[in-house]
């Protein structure tokens, strides 16, 4: 060891402690620098652009449409028992979500079988729950109104709770236009909702009572319900996280806005855009492809065989309310693209949205029916396959494992948590005073 | 991989980046879904290998080949002008008949379908082709939703069921 130690001892400590001196031998730790495909790849992931729009919902961007989504989204009156709002399950003080295994009602018997996504960045999807039911935001949140796990509500029951309440219903008709004559008991029964399987069920008796105009109203008042509620899911966005300052660092050229960024974040970057392989369906600027793909990670005990992507396309391709359906605004455009050429390839069994990974690391547990605790866990499984369950259709090959060092894990993990920005206007984060 | 088909692509892709102007790198565009030119294969899957988003559309090329038996050559090309990385898009379709002297070919069927041979994985939608006269066709609902190497191939089948299958290589950059 050179003399130079006797006198700046804690500099050579320093040296010693560093990951790369090996052994003895002094080799000066790496520092971690990306060439300029590596920055240009880097650049694809931030900034993330301003929300798309919805063609289909007119009304994704309506200010007084999203101060009722709001309103809606935090009120309980929209449940059978009176306990059930969106929040129950997509609570802001757990990043959107409700950090358990798999979602369960207040006052319910019984979970829902998928673990409950973040809304974080939702509206920047191109399909909505894991398996991709939904095509838009607001056809996604009318299932969840009319599922008895879960609001266990009807579409009557909506309209009239808009209608019963004069100042929901002031807000509803400035925005949407008048709401049909609700108070004619003949015409507009209390509940009511369509159930195939169910023809006998006194909702599905009362809906198929009525007239097709009359069904028709409501279904318009219903599926502006869920375009009011999109219009607030689509505020929240998180795209300022210190990976984002970091990459505006590095096309700025602004050391200081890079600084932030540890060495332990750059070697985990490093890793995401290399040998973990998590970019070939973590990419773009909100980290995911937008598509579905089995993982193969094994099913949570109890919970049923889940066939993901596979049993999402029937659903969404006989919806009334899908991109291309009488309640879109845009029937013809980006919506027909999305839904008229759709197949149901066997390689969809099993496979399942690929999720943001901004903000994740606040959303534990994790994937559909909340397998993994924690981020740990997570790349353990990438990283080693262990109990990946064997696909028995043609099965994507680009998931392998990747052997990743336990310093690369955390790494990895450190770099994760860059992806982290809770920024919002605290507005949003309770219901309004008024609709 | 069959390199008779490559070829074409390779050329035109190289007559392509001589004649488009190259923009200054942009910040990316939409959510995720990053338009990018058509480069040839092959491709190592494990490259993050990137170009520089163009921004604006570069100028639509034609590609050309010629079904495996040589009976049909086609010419394709993107409408917007690329091969768009996640987003939906529509070819341009011409075929015309070898054993009539490149008459144009109509009344033909044809199925156009892809595949990525590293994934193991073909397209998430089954596009449609409708004839627009004329040798020329339109088809909709095309969508390459990942990047890396894509197969693409046309299964013509002309009024007598005679069919053949053209096959084309293609990289989608992230
Ligand atoms: C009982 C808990 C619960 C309630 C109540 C609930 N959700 Fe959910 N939410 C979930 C679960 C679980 C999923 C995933 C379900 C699936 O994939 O089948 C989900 C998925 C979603 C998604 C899809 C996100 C994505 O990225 O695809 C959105 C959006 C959403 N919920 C919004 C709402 C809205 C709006 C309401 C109120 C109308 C609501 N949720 C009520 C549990 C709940
Ligand atoms: C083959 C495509 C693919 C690759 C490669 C991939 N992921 Fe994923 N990722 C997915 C899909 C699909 C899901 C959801 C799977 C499910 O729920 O069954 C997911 C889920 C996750 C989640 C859970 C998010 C949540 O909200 O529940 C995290 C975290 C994650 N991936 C991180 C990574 C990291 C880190 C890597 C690289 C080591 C990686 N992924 C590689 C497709 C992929």
């Amino acid at each position: 060891m050179s003399s130079a130690c006797v006198t700046i001892l804690p500099a050579c400590l320093a040296v010693l402690l560093a990951p790369g001196f090996v052994q003895g031998r002094q080799t000066a730790p790496q520092p971690v620098t990306f060439d300029e495909s590596e920055v240009a790849f880097i650049e694809s992931f931030s900034p993330l652009p301003a929300v798309p729009d919805d063609p289909t919902n007119a009304y994704d961007h309506d200010p007084e449409a999203a101060r009722l989504g709001q309103f809606l989204f935090y009120d309980q009156r929209l449940s059978s028992n009176g306990q059930v709002a969106c929040v129950s399950c997509h609570d802001p003080a757990q990043s959107w979500t409700d950090g358990r295994q798999v979602g369960l009602a207040p006052g319910a018997e019984r979970p829902v079988e998928r673990h409950t996504m973040s809304l974080w960045n939702v509206a920047y999807n191109r399909w909505f729950f894991w398996d991709g039911r939904a095509d838009s935001l607001w056809s996604q949140a009318l299932i969840p109104l009319e599922n008895p796990l879960e609001h266990d509500f009807t579409r009557l029951q909506a309209a009239h709770v808009l209608h019963d309440d004069a100042k929901l219903k002031d807000a509803y008709e400035r925005v949407f236009g008048p709401l049909p004559p609700l108070d004619e008991e003949a015409r507009f029964p209390a509940a009511g909702r369509p159930i195939a399987n169910e023809p006998e069920h006194p909702h599905a008796i009362a809906w198929t009572g009525m007239t097709s105009e009359d069904r028709d109203a409501v279904n318009r008042v219903f599926a502006n319900v869920g375009k009011a509620i999109a219009a607030f899911e689509t505020k929240l966005v998180s795209r300022r996280s210190p990976f984002d300052i970091f990459v505006e660092g590095l096309r700025e050229g602004d050391l200081r806005k890079q600084r932030g960024f540890s060495a332990d974040a750059r070697r985990g970057l490093k890793l995401f855009l290399g040998k973990a392989r998590c970019f070939v369906c973590h990419t773009g600027a909100n980290f995911t492809d937008l598509e579905f793909h089995n993982d193969r990670i094994p099913g949570a005990e109890g919970v049923n065989m889940d066939p993901g992507r596979f049993g999402g396309i029937e659903p969404l391709m006989t919806s009334e309310f899908s991109g291309v359906g009488p309640y879109s605004d845009d029937p013809d455009g980006k919506a027909r693209d999305k839904v008229a050429f759709l197949r149901r390839p066997v390689h969809e069994f099993g496979a399942f949205k690929t999720p943001t990974l901004r903000n994740a690391a606040l959303t534990a547990p994790y994937m559909h029916q909340g397998q993994f605790a924690t981020l740990e866990d997570v790349i353990h499984f990438y990283s080693t396959l262990e109990n990946a369950v064997p696909t028995h259709h043609a099965a994507e090959k680009i998931l392998i494992a990747v052997n990743l060092l336990e310093h690369e894990r955390r790494d990895l993990i450190a770099f994760l948590r860059t992806l982290t920005d809770t920024s919002l206007d605290p507005a949003l984060l309770s219901p309004p005073e008024a609709p | 991989m069959n390199l008779r088909f490559l070829l074409p692509v390779v050329l035109l892709a190289c007559v392509a980046c001589k004649s488009g102007e190259r923009t200054p790198p942009q910040p990316p565009g939409s959510g995720g879904a990053r338009a990018s030119t058509l480069e040839p294969a092959p491709v190592d899957p494990k490259a993050p290998d990137v170009t520089p988003d163009a921004g604006t559309p570069t100028p639509s090329a034609w590609t050309e080949g010629t079904s495996r038996e040589g009976r049909f050559k086609l010419r394709w090309r993107s409408l917007s002008g690329q091969v768009p990385n996640n987003d939906h898009f529509k070819l341009e379709l011409e075929l015309s008949d070898t054993s009539q002297d490149d008459a144009p070919l109509e009344h033909a069927q044809v199925f156009v379908s892809a595949w990525m041979p590293d994934h193991s994985h073909g397209m998430v939608v089954q596009p449609r082709t409708v004839e627009q006269g004329g040798g020329k066709y339109l088809v909709e609902g095309m969508l390459f939703h990942m990047s890396g190497h894509w197969q693409l191939f046309f299964d013509v089948i002309d009024e007598d069921g005679l069919s053949e299958r053209a096959e084309f290589d293609l990289d989608l950059k992230p």
